[in-house]
């Protein structure tokens, strides 16, 4: 992609999302403004509401911000190396359709934010299950798990098409329109602790084998030349973002583009090496979201659904970098 | 370090047709030794077997007398190494991010390569004259310094045998004479090479000997002056070659450009002017 430019991953990428994110628990509809948030954070007393509020309300979601923000994009950074493919994103194996459709089946039955989380997660487990099989059975080759993923991902699709055919077009529907759009207004601590243990998990293990992710982008003969068997690595990859996509999207419904976009602008930043690759696009989704998703619940009086935003910014943000890519390779004047 | 291939068969089929029929090789450290052969003729499947990416069905391999497909991959891939034919990086990784790959025979799932495995490196870009494009994206280097990469990588896997599929395919004279300079120094300094290779004057250049496969089966084994004939060329190639000396001693092969029934009655080796 564009020429690297090769700068160290400084402290201020991971200070930034802890900066942004203190921030952000200071902007919000209800309240005097930023700096009767600043001063009421750090009041003694214990009855202020609008201490509590940042405490309760602003704090849990904007660490689900943080955290999904950081999953998408690394889950995305390393399907893109292990993909040997730019233009891949957090939802190419299908883990997304099949929360999506798990979602929505909640919502349709039940309607509980348990049931809808649970469905989500469920489901999508189901999508990376058949991903794997079918994938492992035909050699695991990136080409075959990129293009199970897509049979897999037009199967939930199909099944989220007769959800929302059969919805009751005056209650159930506009929920499910709604799920899909994304946003982070349901995150509480008391339905945090799947989303930060996972992500703990998928995240844990995605950092600590992160050099050994430059093995994959190389072609399996020439990986296995070097003493690495492919195919289970490529399997654990595997596992591990789609452990990072499916929680995200259980607790934060679909938020597309920062998975795509986020790694590419890490990439120019940092270079391809995954050593710096993988922490500089937690840090940058997770900055990204948190701002985000500030907009999504302070610019308008009502919310504004994620997934919304995330599409009006990623797109620009994508063709820009396009431009900067073919520029860098001489094919655009 | 000597790695011998003994009478090795192979079919990518099972019960299918052999792509290799008792091939047989020996190359020790020092030693150049080219592959040549028609297109299709078994000479990147013969590669692949004495890089122990795919088994034989009939006879063995072996590294200094131990079976190669006895060792762990990870202990192979630390002693023989692999030049692929293409190289066409999706990401624009460093010269020294593609060395230090070489590295992961001896890095752990979990860790990142250490001082040791960083000195390797240096040795590994000092060895091939790298140094100075240590930082430079792998994408924006010419075909010759994207070989010399390569090399290097396989020297940073501490190989003593490097397979090169090919090397030159690509390459404008000077590189190609550049690319084998740089080979010749490293066999001389202690590594064994094969060379899968389209040029039989490359052959007649560089190589210390030279197998001739044809259709799977070898054709002709031997030094290079005993092999590269124009019979052996004829039969290899399905055209007639004439193989010439210069005035400096130096050879060389040619073409024929006459018809093929003239060539037929024609002598087929010769040595001139």
């Amino acid at each position: 992609m564009r020429p690297p430019r090769r700068r160290n991953v400084s402290l201020l990428l991971y200070a930034l999302p802890v900066a942004l994110a203190f921030v952000a628990l200071l902007f919000g509809r209800y309240g005097g403004g930023v700096g009767e948030a600043f001063r009421s954070l750090f009041s003694s007393g214990t009855g202020d509401l609008l201490r509590s509020l940042i405490f309760h309300v602003r704090l849990p979601r904007t660490l689900a911000a943080l955290v999904v923000g950081a999953d998408l994009a690394a889950a995305g950074a390393v399907l893109q190396g292990l993909f040997r493919n730019p233009l891949v994103d957090s939802r190419i194996l299908g883990v997304s359709s099949g929360a999506a459709f798990g979602a929505c089946l909640a919502i349709l039955v039940s309607g509980s934010a348990v049931a809808v989380q649970t469905g989500a997660f469920f489901f999508a487990l189901i999508a990376v299950a058949i991903v794997l099989a079918v994938g492992w059975r035909l050699g695991a080759t990136p080409l075959v798990l990129l293009l199970v993923g897509i049979a897999a991902s037009a199967l939930f699709d199909a099944l989220l098409g007769l959800v929302k055919y059969v919805a009751d077009p005056l209650s159930k529907l506009p929920a499910i329109t709604y799920w899909l759009l994304g946003g982070l207004g349901g995150a509480q601590w008391s339905n945090l602790a799947p989303l930060l243990v996972l992500s703990t998990l998928g995240l844990g293990f995605l950092i600590l084998a992160r050099w050994r992710l430059n093995v994959l982008t190389l072609s399996d003969d020439e990986a296995a030349s070097l003493g690495v068997r492919v195919r289970p690595l490529r399997v654990a990859v595997v596992v591990a973002a789609s452990l990072l996509v499916a929680t995200s999207v259980s607790q934060a419904g679909m938020i597309g583009w920062i998975g795509l976009v986020v790694p590419h602008i890490a990439r120019a930043w940092v270079g391809p090496d995954h050593v710096r690759l993988v922490p500089a696009s937690a840090a940058l989704g997770a900055a990204i979201l948190v701002v985000l998703d500030t907009v999504a619940r302070t610019a308008l009086p009502g919310e504004i659904p994620l997934g919304i935003l995330t599409g009006l910014l990623g797109v620009p943000a994508f063709l820009i970098l396009l431009v900067g890519y073919l520029r860098a390779k001489g094919a655009a004047r | 370090m000597k790695l011998e291939a003994d009478r090795i068969s192979y079919a990518y089929r099972r019960r299918g047709a052999l792509s290799l029929r008792r091939v047989s090789l020996t190359v020790e450290t020092g030693e150049i030794a080219f592959v040549l052969g028609a297109n299709g003729s078994g000479k990147s499947t013969l590669l692949s077997l004495l890089a122990g990416m795919r088994h034989p069905a009939a006879g063995a391999v072996r590294l200094d007398g131990q079976l190669l497909d006895a060792l762990t991959p990870r202990e192979r891939a630390k002693r023989v190494g692999v030049v692929p034919q293409f190289h066409d990086p999706v990401f624009s990784f460093s010269v020294e991010e593609t060395v230090a790959l070489g590295r992961a025979p001896y890095v752990g799932l979990f860790s990142r390569p250490g001082r040791e495995d960083k000195l390797a490196v240096e040795r590994a870009l000092d060895a091939v004259g790298l140094t100075a494009l240590r930082r430079r994206p792998t994408t924006r280097l010419s075909g010759g310094e994207r070989q010399l990469v390569w090399i290097a990588r396989g020297l940073a896997q501490g190989a003593g045998c490097l397979l090169l599929d090919e090397p030159t395919a690509h390459l404008d004279p000077q590189h190609e004479h550049g690319l084998f300079a740089v080979v010749r120094r490293l066999a001389a300094g202690g590594a064994a090479f094969v060379v899968a290779s389209h040029h039989p004057g490359s052959a007649l250049l560089y190589a210390t000997r030279v197998t001739f496969l044809k259709n799977g089966a070898m054709l002709s084994s031997g030094s290079p002056a005993e092999t590269i004939t124009g019979d052996v060329l004829r039969e290899a190639y399905g055209m007639e070659f004439l193989v010439v000396t210069g005035s400096e001693g130096e050879r060389a092969v040619v073409p024929r450009l006459r018809s093929a029934s003239a060539a037929s009655t024609g002598g087929s080796s010769r040595t001139g002017p």
